[in-house]
């Protein structure tokens, strides 16, 4: 059927198209054939009435997962990517009236010690992973507090960063600090010793790729003495954290 | 308006699904029942003429706020999110043809101090960086007179630092610290005491709420009194950082 009036109104304010034949599509097109003119734009408008009114936004569904985009009303404006029937249920991403992005689902995490010292645990070159164990945060759950490790939830690029501080450890001359991959070190970070005051510290941060089911963990290992050196329990020098970033 | 059950049922000009009534949703909904077949797909298209035409996409509006969503025929066919009832003005977020995204208004800075400060730490005295020459502040969060970032909303901010100590006799520790409303972190470089000059750098992910601020600081040790001096070389010195997620 073609209808050629002009502004066709459903005062309903519904409308519906449908089709149930496997294997077709059904579709709405909006189509502006025009191409000599820039102003020739196609649009769909989702408008509602003000602010106290409802939200604007489009859903789509394959009957099992149902995500939403479009603006969220309650919450100042915001342009979210739920994954809901509608807006502001479980975001999975937001841009405030001012443009800054955050994805609230995405993972992360920082740890850092439970500000107990542990004693003799390297000195003689043994690799030592540190119990940090109390989360500043840890979206997704996905930092075991009792392993000591971050396993990741999805194959992406991830930012690792971390630091470490050793003490006691009399006569100690270099401390390293690795970032792992599925038990192998990926990075490496060495520093040097401060024997007044019998310290070492040390850093490191870095970006990689890393495949779903991956795990990551930070380690240390200081030489080349006896194992007398203590991981210092100090909540703002020892620290594990990550985040997906791409 | 009765049911249609002709196939590709065109209208040739606008069409308004509209309602007044309160607590009532206005919707057009886009439905294939069928669940045999992966091809039986639902789709709504927004199309235009071509590369000389206009732009194709939807717009959000509570008559207070619009967002739009859609290809920008006049920026190489970027897919972007807009701050406005076009695509383009005042772009949040663009995908070019390759895949990559850029966040035009997403927060980031880096800021450097071009200039000496004399006898500033060295025993123990925390010096706080405020860096006079901004090579990047996007969303101008960062302030030169302060040395402070201003987070613009809650959320996990990447904030990196480094410094130099110079005029060091005895001093064996340059700490590095990035400090933020919620905690202090020490990115230290120790070492046996000296009198050479001893930088320090790392990165820390910090959980920052809407207007929590950070800073970047320097405190030597080592020295009987604080006359260490921080070095103003801009490439031994920056605080910079972004909003990650």
């Amino acid at each position: 059927m073609t209808i050629t009036s002009l502004n066709n109104l459903f005062p309903s304010g519904t409308m519906t198209v449908t089709k149930s034949t496997a294997g077709a599509t059904t579709s709405a097109t909006i189509s502006h054939s025009d191409n000599t003119n820039t102003a020739s734009t196609s649009s769909i408008k989702l408008s509602t009435g003000g602010a106290n009114a409802g939200d604007s936004f489009i859903s789509v569904t394959n009957g099992v997962a149902n995500y939403s985009y479009g603006l969220d009303n309650t919450d100042t404006d915001a342009f979210v990517i739920s994954e809901s029937t509608s807006p502001g249920t479980t975001n999975s991403a937001r841009c405030d009236a001012d443009g800054s992005w955050t994805y609230p689902s995405n993972s992360a995490f920082s740890v850092n010690t439970n500000g107990a010292d542990a004693a003799d645990v390297t000195g003689n070159d043994t690799i030592y992973t540190p119990h940090l164990d109390t989360a500043i945060f840890n979206a997704g759950a996905d930092y075991d507090l009792g392993t000591h490790t971050y396993t990741v939830p999805v194959s992406g690029v991830y930012l690792f960063a971390g630091a470490i501080a050793l003490t006691g450890g009399a006569n100690l001359y270099w401390c390293i600090v690795h970032f792992t991959r599925n038990g192998s070190f990926v990075v490496e970070g060495l520093q040097g010793f401060d024997p007044t005051a019998n310290t070492i510290c040390a850093n490191i941060s870095h970006i990689y790729k890393y495949d779903a089911g991956d795990t990551a963990t930070m380690s240390l290992r200081a030489g080349i003495a006896l194992k007398t050196a203590d991981f210092a329990g100090n909540v703002n020098n020892s620290y594990f954290m990550g985040a997906l970033v791409a | 308006m009765p049911t249609i059950n002709t196939v590709n049922n065109q209208f040739l000009n606008n069409v308004t699904v509209t309602t007044a009534v309160a607590a009532a949703t206005s919707s057009v909904t886009i439905e294939n029942l069928d669940n045999t077949n992966a091809a039986s797909h639902a789709k709504a298209a927004i199309t235009t003429g071509g590369a000389s035409g206009g732009d194709a996409f939807i717009h959000f509006t509570n008559n207070v706020v619009d967002w739009t969503i859609g290809v920008d025929n006049s920026d190489s066919d970027a897919f972007v999110i807009s701050q406005s009832a076009t695509p383009g003005t005042t772009n949040a977020a663009r995908c070019d043809t390759a895949g990559e995204w850029t966040y035009p208004l997403q927060p980031g800075f880096c800021a450097q101090k071009d200039a000496d400060a004399l006898n500033v730490t060295g025993a123990g005295a925390l010096y706080t960086v405020v860096g006079n020459v901004e090579t990047a502040d996007r969303t101008a969060d960062y302030s030169t007179v302060t040395g402070n970032f201003t987070a613009a909303v809650t959320g996990k901010y990447l904030l990196s630092a480094s410094v130099m100590l110079k005029g060091n006799t005895i001093g064996y520790n340059t700490s590095n610290s990035i400090v933020t409303s919620n905690r202090f972190y020490y990115l230290e470089s120790r070492h046996p005491a000296s009198n050479e000059n001893c930088a320090a750098g790392g990165s820390v992910i910090a959980d920052m709420d809407a207007a929590d601020t950070a800073y970047s600081a320097v405190k030597g040790e080592g020295e009987a009194g604080n006359t260490a001096d921080f070095n103003g070389t801009t490439d031994n010195n920056h605080f910079s950082g972004a909003l990650l997620q």
